[in-house]
């Protein structure tokens, strides 16, 4: 690798490598001449015991989700995840987003009932009790709100807000239930039926229109996540998982699928959940989340207090399927090396990405960018605004610039 | 379904017959809803008016409604107030700016208004509403947006046949994206 940016090639390691062990064996030769520390008081007493539902380290108070409040006039609330400090593909559960319209519902998983009817064979209505006896499946898949990154496409300036605030309306999680497909064969599908109406048993009734096709295929009544039961801010006890889709359509606390021939234009699809494009006009249905990628560490809150070493972090997904190749530039994009996929790479999952960097201590720009199996890449921000109307803020899923100045802060920008 | 799915499909029916392997055995534990439970079961309410129950308003019984249980949040003629939120009901044509859309010029069907009022307005308190509020609170909003006039009404049988503007601009991702996938 030629030395016209700071990422650190096999070869340039091997050289440096040396200087490394040269210091290591150092500090161990003080280390050994000196008198040993004083045993901590946990290793003098036993600790406590184990609780019945473990807790994170009080140490890690502060790694917490950012909940944007109800109002006395709203009851839309989001909570952010905090990517600034997760490392792996999973969102631990109390961590994942959130985005409600009407509040956390409360819901009694002994009366709760799941109803599929119209145009099927036979109404049909199930427990969860029912649903946990059939064959589950499911994945490792990110879910991501049709709203996440909204502050980049709605405001013309770049805003200066932690990566939490401008990219936290996703995560990932293992989420297993019964393929819909199952329980609408059990149904019997009427020959002509095409969409289904998922609606939520929450104080709104949120309901969205789904294409059956997609039904069929790799939707789930998902029931567990991350190896437990959902918890109720995501819809406990049962959701509509859609992998890849706009996190709107995967439908919370589920309550009934209305199978029928055409969508019902809910208040979700009519223009919460859509787009306006560059000519004035509306695009709904807007269900695949485009290909993204946004390095997480170093991100937009952080600080390098050095110069020297680090290695760059990032997550990448697609909605289309499996992330195929990520790159980084730390020069305004002039030049882009490829970064290390760390695995595994799954079908609509947040995919790891690292690079070792070195940081020459000047001001740069770095960004990242991902391609899908399927080729779609990653647009620039110049590209996606030229796409849609000015202010028009869903589906933004352009390149994230992090410019870090000569004191090592790291601020937002197009 | 795209047809190279569509394939794969009748391939998987075929392999699963030719193996004589139930693919997809399950418990079959779904329960018939009963018919009483199924009546007024669906609050879905499509572009054709098919779910809309019997009942009528006028724009002048919804101004009392609204001024009533709306306009505190909604804004006296409309107007919201996105810093809390708040989506703008009415205006007089499309914005300049893609997120001060109006209700009246965004949503493509009136239906869709009668359907929302009713599962999820106001929103400290939904599911209240008497029909009637609901038809003449929905005619109020379509007169504030200039689709009715001042003693205009809406009904079962009328309130599809309401033209919204955004019909003419509305598209939908999804179908462009299965046709290329
Ligand atoms: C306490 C404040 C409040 C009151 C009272 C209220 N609304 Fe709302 N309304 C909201 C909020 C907040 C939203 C957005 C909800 C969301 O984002 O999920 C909304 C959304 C709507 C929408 C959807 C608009 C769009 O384009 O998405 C309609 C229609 C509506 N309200 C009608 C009414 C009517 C009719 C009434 C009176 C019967 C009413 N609202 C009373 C706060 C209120």
């Amino acid at each position: 690798m030629t030395k016209t940016t700071g990422f650190i090639g096999r070869r340039d390691f091997l050289k440096t490598g040396a200087t490394f062990l040269t210091a290591s064996s150092a500090a161990l030769a003080a280390t050994g001449s000196s008198a040993a520390p004083e045993f901590p008081d946990n290793m003098l007493y036993p600790g406590v015991e184990d609780e019945a539902y473990g807790s994170p380290s009080p140490y890690e108070a502060d790694v917490v989700r950012k909940v944007f409040p109800q109002n006395e006039k709203s009851t839309l609330t989001a909570s952010f995840t905090p990517l600034h400090v997760q490392k792996g593909i999973i969102t631990p559960s109390g961590l994942h987003f959130g985005a409600h319209h009407s509040g956390v519902a409360e819901v009694d998983p002994e009366t709760h009932e799941l109803f599929i009817h119209g145009m099927t064979d036979r109404p049909l209505k199930f427990t969860a009790r029912d649903l946990i006896r059939y064959p589950l499946s499911g994945g490792i898949n990110f879910l991501e709100c049709g709203g996440n990154s909204a502050p980049q496409g709605y405001h013309p300036e770049a805003q200066q807000m932690p990566l939490q605030y401008l990219h936290g309306l996703v995560s990932g999680s293992e989420w297993i239930g019964v393929p819909v497909r199952l329980l609408l064969q059990e149904a019997g599908l009427d020959p002509r039926a095409k969409w289904a109406i998922a609606e939520g048993a929450d104080a709104g009734s949120l309901a969205r229109s789904i294409p059956l096709q997609k039904l069929m295929d790799d939707a789930i009544i998902a029931l567990y996540q991350n190896g437990e039961r959902l918890r109720p801010a995501q819809g406990y006890p049962m959701r509509l998982f859609l992998p890849g889709w706009e996190g709107n359509t995967s439908v919370k606390w589920l309550r009934r699928l209305e199978v029928t021939d055409r969508p019902a234009y809910t208040r979700e699809e009519s223009r919460h959940y859509s787009e306006t494009l560059a000519d004035g006009s509306i695009e709904g249905f807007s269900m695949y989340m485009g290909v993204k990628s946004v390095i997480t560490h170093p991100s937009a809150g952080q600080v390098l207090p050095d110069k020297g070493y680090y290695q760059v972090n990032g997550l990448a997904w697609s909605g289309f399927g499996k992330i195929s190749k990520v790159e980084v530039s730390d020069d305004g994009g002039k030049n882009w090396v490829p970064a290390n996929i760390e695995g595994p790479v799954l079908n609509k999952s947040l995919t790891r990405f690292t690079l070792p960097w070195h940081w020459d201590g000047k001001p740069v720009h770095l960004k990242s960018r991902a391609i899908d199996e399927r080729g779609n890449v990653q647009p620039t921000h110049e590209a996606w605004k030229s796409r849609y109307f000015e202010g028009s803020r869903n589906h933004y899923n352009a390149i994230q610039t992090w410019f870090i100045d000569a004191q090592g802060a790291i601020s937002n920008v197009f | 379904m795209s047809s190279k799915k569509q394939i794969l499909y009748v391939i998987a029916i075929g392999f699963f017959a030719a193996n004589g392997v139930t693919a997809e055995e399950t418990p079959a534990l779904g329960q018939i809803i009963p018919t009483e439970e199924l009546a007024g079961l669906s609050t879905t309410v499509y572009p054709d008016g098919e779910g809309l129950p019997p009942g009528s308003g006028t724009v002048q019984a919804g101004k009392v409604v609204y001024e009533d249980q709306c306009s505190i949040c909604h804004g006296a003629n409309g107007e919201g107030d996105m810093s809390m939120y708040i989506p703008i009901l009415a205006s007089t044509g499309k914005p300049d700016h893609g997120f001060h859309w109006s209700t009246g010029h965004s949503w493509p069907y009136a239906t869709s208004l009668f359907e929302y009022i009713r599962t999820a307005m106001p929103p400290f308190n939904p599911k209240e509403l008497s029909d009637e509020e609901i038809y003449a609170v929905t005619a109020y909003i379509l007169h504030m947006n200039g689709f009715l006039p001042e003693d205009g009404e809406v009904s079962q049988s009328t309130l599809p046949d309401i033209k919204m503007p955004a019909q003419d601009y509305i598209s939908s991702k999804w179908e462009k994206e299965e046709s290329q996938y």
